[in-house]
């Protein structure tokens, strides 16, 4: 495919993928990986430095720092993947529906989406859980209820773009339905600026649920979870402050990989801006405007 | 002397290998216009941005430019751009500012290059859209770009370029995305300004009938080489390289109808 | 079959702000024109005179305000409702008229599948890519791999394909090299000649209609101002046409 092998030319791309794969499967393999039972508390051993059973140490319990971030994975991956699946598969329908379809039914929706983006997405986020009372099923209701209007808008725009195209009104004219015209050709030209969207907002998805794990809101205790243990390692900033560093550089280079992969997707959906270095790394070609595209 | 010399001009693009332009050589007096013609992708547009200095930095380029004995360099072209050597884009319509009105655009300009301002740069303006024949200059100077139709957008970059008065003026497919009516209002303004103000201009096109209307001398070119360089009219009835020919054949055959008609209807006037 | 428009009326845009509309120009108003079958007509104005609004509300991509569009004695609609795949167009812009990740074969074999007749459709698109001369050796590429007039061959392929009775034409040479131009303008006459069209070409450029078609329809700001057989364009007498005529700048080797 023509976008990754673009893809592939971008050395930041790469490099932020393979994070995320190593990250993903360490998470998936944390039962073999971690050396200890993340809920396994061990008092005696509590604030322990790095040793050879603790690579990492211990956390104000005893228990195994490395583990927790390893099993960690899981929850806070886990949560983000399922948010951002759920909102971007109601913003993708609502948002080809609306956009396509137009006429009353545009109208309503919109309206909706009006509603729901004048609230600040991190207060309505608070709002929703602090009515439902914490919990991961409820910081992912909450997530998916602050952005799903955002999608909806950004997809709609897109649809309207492409259904004014020549090539759309080609296959109306030919006779095709408008499943059709979906299908064939509005899904695949939007699902790249999908996947752009997705990438850049997971990361915010996963600060989100660390900020609310932080503030006590989110998972409860003893599960694993980033947010969780940087809220336990405030407690102790001063007296111990590398027990912040891994947790907190975890959540950092995850959304960092996400956000750097969200950015090189986005060069590579706009043809304008392909990398025609063969070496990689980030320069730019801009190819010649439409008038003079030729062989 | 010649205005324009050019010596072995060549643009080379390392990315991908080859030589978009190659050797170019020639030169244009004050007052002459020189077409260059030939195929999309034969060079055209990169000659006429090595001319203004506008070359992309990736691209390489070697050769000499010289503008009335002076040579073409990076600063020099950015001191002399507007003022000396004026540039008539093909896509006028994408050449303005959307959220900007047109007059502020046009002062904006004569401000930076004439140092005009308030009253005197709206005299200029004023005088400048008159000249090529737009309607309501003072309610134009108020609409925005995407009130006007392409080929009004067009003749506001000739009109200011004509009261920029530059020695040179290289217009690069000035007519291309205009229709019928719009290209000969285009060309006829061309004309003007090379009689009134005694520039020398350098016309890029596709469009032979376009070039024939207002070329005295032409170039042809030909996947970056430069093939022939001669009186236009010398290259219209006698083209020496067998890809002029074909230019010359292919576009022919466009007017040939039309032209056969036209000679009917001479017929049927003088039956003798 | 017989196209007639009768009265056709299509209001520009809303102008003006919220408390204060103004008037808008209608884009096209009491135009009226028959087109009878195996004809190819060419309709002629400036930019914004109205001629690509004709088009459109006759392949159904915009509706009319007024008046009505009869093909073969039914109203447009349900014409084409009944005819799928008889009526075809190729546009300006030819990059953007296809799909940026099919290849040609797709592209050309999009109508076909979109109608789903029963027939060999590589075979078809094979002989099609003959048709309008280009090398089969172009299968498998990507539009933005072809030249605009390589690219305009595919689209004009794609239209062919389905054996339409009504072809439109809207400004196909205005995004071209003039000698591209030329080559598309002969492999239409050659098409016109081999099929059997209507043909409705819409354009600004008088030579090209000359070229093509047998009858002129001439549009100024929204209404149809002259009507002349194309060996007749210089005993044209509205002045619009007149000053078209006027600004035409052919190519000669025999001038001065």
């Amino acid at each position: 495919m023509i976008v990754w092998n673009q893809l592939r030319k971008d050395r930041m791309a790469i490099l932020s993928i393979w994070l995320l794969v190593l990250v993903t499967l360490a998470g998936l393999f944390a039962p073999f990986l971690a050396p200890h039972d993340p809920t396994d508390t061990n008092i005696l051993q509590k604030y322990a430095g790095v040793s050879l059973t603790y690579p990492l140490g211990t956390d104000q319990l005893g228990r195994c720092v490395l583990s927790r971030l390893l099993y960690g994975i899981r929850t806070t991956m886990l949560a983000a993947v399922l948010t951002m699946c759920i909102t971007m598969f109601i913003g993708t329908i609502l948002g080809l529906v609306a956009g396509f379809f137009r006429g009353k039914v545009d109208g309503a929706l919109m309206r909706i989406c009006d509603v729901m983006l004048s609230f600040p997405a991190e207060v309505m986020i608070l709002a929703v859980v602090g009515i439902m009372g914490p919990g991961l099923f409820n910081i992912i209701l909450a997530n998916v209820l602050a952005k799903w209007a955002w999608y909806t808008r950004m997809i709609r725009s897109s649809v309207l773009q492409y259904t004014n195209e020549p090539s759309v009104q080609f296959a109306k004219v030919s006779g095709g339905s408008p499943f059709y015209i979906l299908r064939k050709h509005l899904f695949p030209r939007i699902s790249g600026e999908i996947a752009v969207f997705a990438t850049l907002d997971a990361g915010w998805v996963i600060l989100n649920i660390s900020a609310l794990s932080f503030l006590g809101l989110g998972v409860s205790a003893p599960t694993p979870e980033w947010g969780m243990m940087l809220n336990e390692a405030k407690n102790v900033m001063v007296t111990h402050p590398a027990h912040m560093l891994p947790p907190g550089l975890a959540i950092l280079f995850v959304v960092m990989a996400l956000n750097f992969l969200g950015d090189s997707l986005q060069q590579v959906m706009n043809p304008a801006m392909h990398l025609t270095n063969k070496k990689g790394g980030r320069r730019f070609a801009f190819h010649r405007d439409k008038k003079s595209v030729r062989t | 002397m010649p205005f324009i010399e050019i010596k072995n001009l060549s643009v080379h693009d390392p990315i991908q290998q080859k030589d978009l332009v190659a050797n170019i050589t020639f030169t244009l007096h004050r007052q002459r216009c020189l077409g260059v013609i030939g195929e999309s992708g034969s060079g055209k547009s990169t000659v006429a941005k090595a001319l203004i200095g506008l070359i992309p930095p990736s691209l390489e380029m070697i050769g000499t430019i010289l503008f009335d004995g002076e040579k073409l360099t990076s600063q020099a072209s950015q001191q002399w751009r507007g003022k000396r050597i004026g540039y008539i884009p093909q896509d006028a319509m994408n050449a303005f500012n959307p959220i900007e009105t047109i007059g502020h655009q046009i002062l904006e300009t004569f401000q930076r290059h004439l140092g005009l301002r308030g009253k005197e740069g709206t005299a200029h303006a004023i005088t400048g859209l008159e000249r090529v024949h737009l309607n309501n200059p003072h309610m134009l100077m108020k609409k925005y770009p995407h009130e006007l139709s392409g080929g009004m957008l067009q003749r506001v970059v000739i009109a200011i370029t004509i009261m920029l008065s530059p020695d040179v003026i290289i217009a690069d497919e000035p007519t291309a995305s205009l229709d019928a009516y719009n290209r000969r209002e285009v060309i006829t303004q061309l004309q003007r300004l090379k009689e009134e103000t005694g520039a020398a201009l350098i016309i890029i096109s596709h469009d032979l009938g376009v070039v024939q209307a207002i070329a005295d001398e032409l170039l042809v070119m030909h996947q970056g080489k430069m093939l022939e360089h001669r009186h236009a009219k010398e290259i219209f009835t006698s083209p020496e390289h067998p890809q002029t020919r074909h230019l010359l054949e292919t576009r022919l055959r466009l007017s040939t109808p039309l032209e056969a008609l036209r000679q009917q209807k001479r017929v049927r006037a003088f039956p003798c | 079959m017989l196209i007639t428009a009768n009265q056709l009326l299509k209001h520009g845009e809303d102008k003006g702000r919220f408390f204060h509309k103004e008037e808008s120009i209608a884009r096209i108003a009491q135009v009226s024109f028959q087109i009878g079958e195996g004809e190819c007509v060419g309709v002629v104005g400036e930019s914004g005179s109205g001629k690509s609004t004709i088009a459109r509300t006759l392949l159904g991509l915009e509706t009319l305000d007024g008046g009505e569009i009869k093909i073969d004695g039914w109203p447009a609609h349900t014409w084409r409702k009944m005819n799928r795949g008889k009526m075809s167009v190729v546009f300006q812009d030819y990059l953007s008229s296809v799909h940026p990740s099919f290849t040609v074969k797709e592209i050309i074999a999009e109508p076909m599948q979109i109608i789903k007749r029963n027939m060999d459709v590589n075979q078809k698109v094979l002989s099609l890519l003959k048709q309008v001369r280009l090398p089969s050796s172009l299968l498998n590429q990507y539009a933005h791999q072809l030249s605009g007039g390589q690219l305009q061959r595919v689209c004009i392929a794609r239209a062919i394909s389905t054996n339409p009775a009504i072809l439109i034409l809207d400004e196909v040479l205005s995004s071209l090299d003039v000698s591209v131009q030329v080559q598309i303008l002969e492999l239409l006459e050659t098409l016109k000649q081999e099929l059997d069209m209507t043909i409705l070409m819409i354009t600004h450029d008088l030579e090209a209609t000359v070229f093509l078609c047998d009858r002129l329809l001439f549009l100024h700001e929204g209404k149809l101002v002259e009507e002349c057989k194309s060996d007749q364009l210089f005993e044209a007498t509205h002045p619009f046409t007149l000053k078209l005529i006027d600004s035409l700048m052919p190519f000669q080797l025999d001038k001065k």
